[in-house]
């Protein structure tokens, strides 16, 4: 079976190295890029399985990424999960509005990453993790006084 | 003409008719003279005119015109005289020569008509278009007053000063040279329409109407329009304002509104990119403290872990700071979204208390959640009843060294409709008289003495309050300090 290959397109290199690894130690082979142009160049010759995208980046951000791909005849529609920083009024709305699967907001949860990723891709794709953790780890939700 | 007419003539005549010699005194005296003055015929006849009738005041004038009547034939005027009971009467007076066979004058007939109530009503008139005219001048607008066509017939001094002509260039003069000649096409038309519906309005209400000064420069102006009915007809009064000066305040508003505008957004934008930049290397640290602790990388030495546990509790404990002022901030800028759902209230404590409990219980305390065995339903938005749920709960355990933390939910109903209350009770250290005033202030955190010991960004109870009060609720508390406290939501129905 082929493994299933993940492009990663994210500016800052930290943040990129962390989403790598995660999908690097779990089995997937991983792509990466530092804006949407080269991602946009990567998604469209390498053929990724799921591409999961910044949205704020120089040279070519995430929405403009998004259009691009879904303009582009040669796209082969995989799922598109969006990571971003951003937290504002509406965000998710227009992120998914714009054409991404899913909207998730960092700091990500390094205990469920890959699983909640995971589930968008095919069952016969996905390397186990996604029942394995589904229920696991803590959001860092707001309990301080 | 019989004799009996001519008696009947003087006899019955409404005014007085008085036959004077040359001298002025009264030779014939008719009944209607007896009824105005009071005198009888015998009291009056051989009396002087003058003597009898005329008020001291009056006698020159009367002279006058006695000498005016002997050389003209005839004179009209107006006088005053004084009854035998002392009153005055306003009289209208046509005193006539009359003249013998050789036309030489032989004696006056004078013919006197009570006009006291005339005069009364005269004088109203007079007195009432003195005080509109006064009126006019102490009104602080410009005032012009037109006829049905469309002439001035009465400005006032603002007016004058305000278009810059004089009072007699503008009297009998068309209003259009007041108004600018772009809009004097349409001028006559609402004159038209103002006269077929006569009423009390704003002219031109909404539209920018400008007047136009003698010197040919224009102003804004806002123009309230009346009706004044008179006997002689409607004419419209309007009331004419200068604004430019308003004009003027409102632009410098409206630029300071647009400045305000522009800075609220430089917040919003502000806050938006400080959010982004914050959580950016966050995600980095909490990301591979949470790989080093899944020993993805390998394993870790004892003391490794217990260090990397420190470094995740403080990046945890930075990004709820963060949250809490990005949502104090949305709330300033009132952009946080509320998305009000109907709500299952057991459900939501039931999901706090199981993200809570297992803290509660690693301090040893006892951790109740009391909830009704009926369903209380309201219509509420979760995430923000849920953080303030979380915020005092965690508050509880966390000001809590031993005993119990309870959670308990109740409903009523008040006239106004039903009442949800959420309350938070602790056996904790409770609440000091003296910090009570600055609970919910930012950054406040009190009992300083045991800081160390205590955790939490200063921002929990601030932003709870916040969050109530944008669910339209409030939170209170009763305390004693050493005894424990008690915080409690109420949230209303509608």
């Amino acid at each position: 079976m082929m493994t299933a290959c993940i492009l990663i397109i994210e500016d800052d290199s930290a943040s990129r190295e962390l989403v790598r690894y995660l999908f690097a130690t779990s089995g997937y082979a991983t792509l990466d890029a530092e804006d949407g142009s080269i991602g946009l160049l990567l998604a469209l010759q390498a053929s990724p399985d799921l591409v999961i995208c910044d949205l704020q980046m120089p040279v070519m951000n995430g929405f403009e990424f998004v259009r691009r791909l879904q303009e582009h005849p040669h796209w082969r529609r995989v799922p598109l999960i969006a990571v971003t920083a951003f937290s504002m009024v509406g965000d998710r709305e227009t992120t998914l509005a714009a054409g991404f699967n899913d909207y998730i907001t960092k700091p990500i949860a390094p205990e469920t990453f890959v699983a909640q990723i995971e589930a968008f891709l095919p069952p016969e794709l996905r390397l186990g993790r996604a029942d394995q953790n589904a229920q696991e780890g803590d959001h860092g939700k707001n309990t301080d006084g | 003409m019989t004799a009996e007419i001519t008696d009947k003539l003087w006899e019955q005549n409404p005014d007085a008719l008085i036959a004077i010699s040359i001298e002025g005194g009264i030779l014939h005296w008719n009944p209607a003279a007896q009824a105005i003055f009071g005198y009888r015929q015998d009291e009056a006849v051989g009396q002087l005119m003058l003597d009898l009738l005329v008020p001291k005041g009056h006698v020159d004038q009367e002279k006058h015109i006695q000498e005016d009547a002997l050389h003209l034939g005839l004179t009209v005027y107006e006088s005053v005289r004084r009854c035998k009971d002392g009153t005055l009467v306003h009289v209208s007076v046509s005193t006539k020569a009359v003249r013998d066979e050789n036309g030489k004058p032989a004696y006056f007939l004078s013919s006197q008509k009570d006009v006291t109530h005339l005069k009364m009503l005269r004088d109203a008139k007079l007195v009432e278009a003195r005080l509109f005219k006064d009126l006019l001048e102490t009104a602080p607008d410009a005032m012009v007053i037109v006829n049905r066509s469309g002439e001035m017939v009465l400005v006032n001094t603002q007016a004058v000063k305000l278009f810059g002509w004089s009072r007699e260039e503008l009297l009998g003069k068309n209003i259009d040279i007041l108004v600018p000649e772009r809009f004097r096409n349409h001028h006559p038309g609402h004159r038209n329409d103002f006269f077929e519906q006569p009423r009390t309005r704003a002219m031109g209400a909404g539209l920018d109407l400008s007047g136009l000064r003698r010197d040919g420069s224009e102003f804004p102006v806002e123009i309230s329009l009346s009706p004044l009915e008179t006997g002689e007809g409607v004419f419209v009064s309007s009331a004419i304002r200068d604004v430019t000066e308003r004009k003027r305040f409102e632009q410098a508003l409206r630029d300071k509104n647009i400045e305000l505008e522009n800075a609220a957004q430089a917040k919003d934008r502000f806050f938006a990119s400080m959010s982004h930049e914050l959580r950016t290397p966050l995600n980095a640290i909490l990301g591979f403290t949470g790989t080093l602790l899944m020993k993805l990388p390998g394993p870790l030495t004892e003391e490794q872990d217990k260090q990397l546990h420190i470094v995740q509790k403080g990046a945890r404990h930075l990004l709820s700071l963060i949250n809490d002022m990005l949502d104090l901030a949305k709330i300033g800028a009132n952009k946080l979204a509320l998305k009000p759902e109907i709500l299952d209230c057991n459900s939501v404590l039931e999901d706090v208390a199981a993200s809570l409990r297992l803290e509660a219980e690693k301090k040893g305390l006892d951790f109740m959640l009391s909830l009704p065995e009926h369903g209380v339903f309201l219509r509420t938005d979760r995430r923000a009843l849920s953080q303030i749920m979380i915020n005092l709960t965690g508050n509880a355990i966390k000001f809590t060294e031993c005993g119990r933390v309870c959670l308990r939910l109740e409903s009523r109903m008040e006239a106004q409709g039903k009442v949800v209350v959420f309350s938070v009770e602790d056996s904790g250290l409770g609440i000091a008289l003296q910090d009570q005033a600055l609970l919910f202030e930012a950054f406040s955190r009190v009992d300083a003495a045991d800081r160390r010991k205590l955790e939490g960004t200063g921002l929990g109870l601030h932003l709870s309050r916040k969050l109530a009060e944008q669910l339209g609720g409030k939170i209170t508390y009763q305390s004693e300090y050493g005894k424990g406290s008690i915080f409690t939501l109420e949230l209303r129905e509608g």
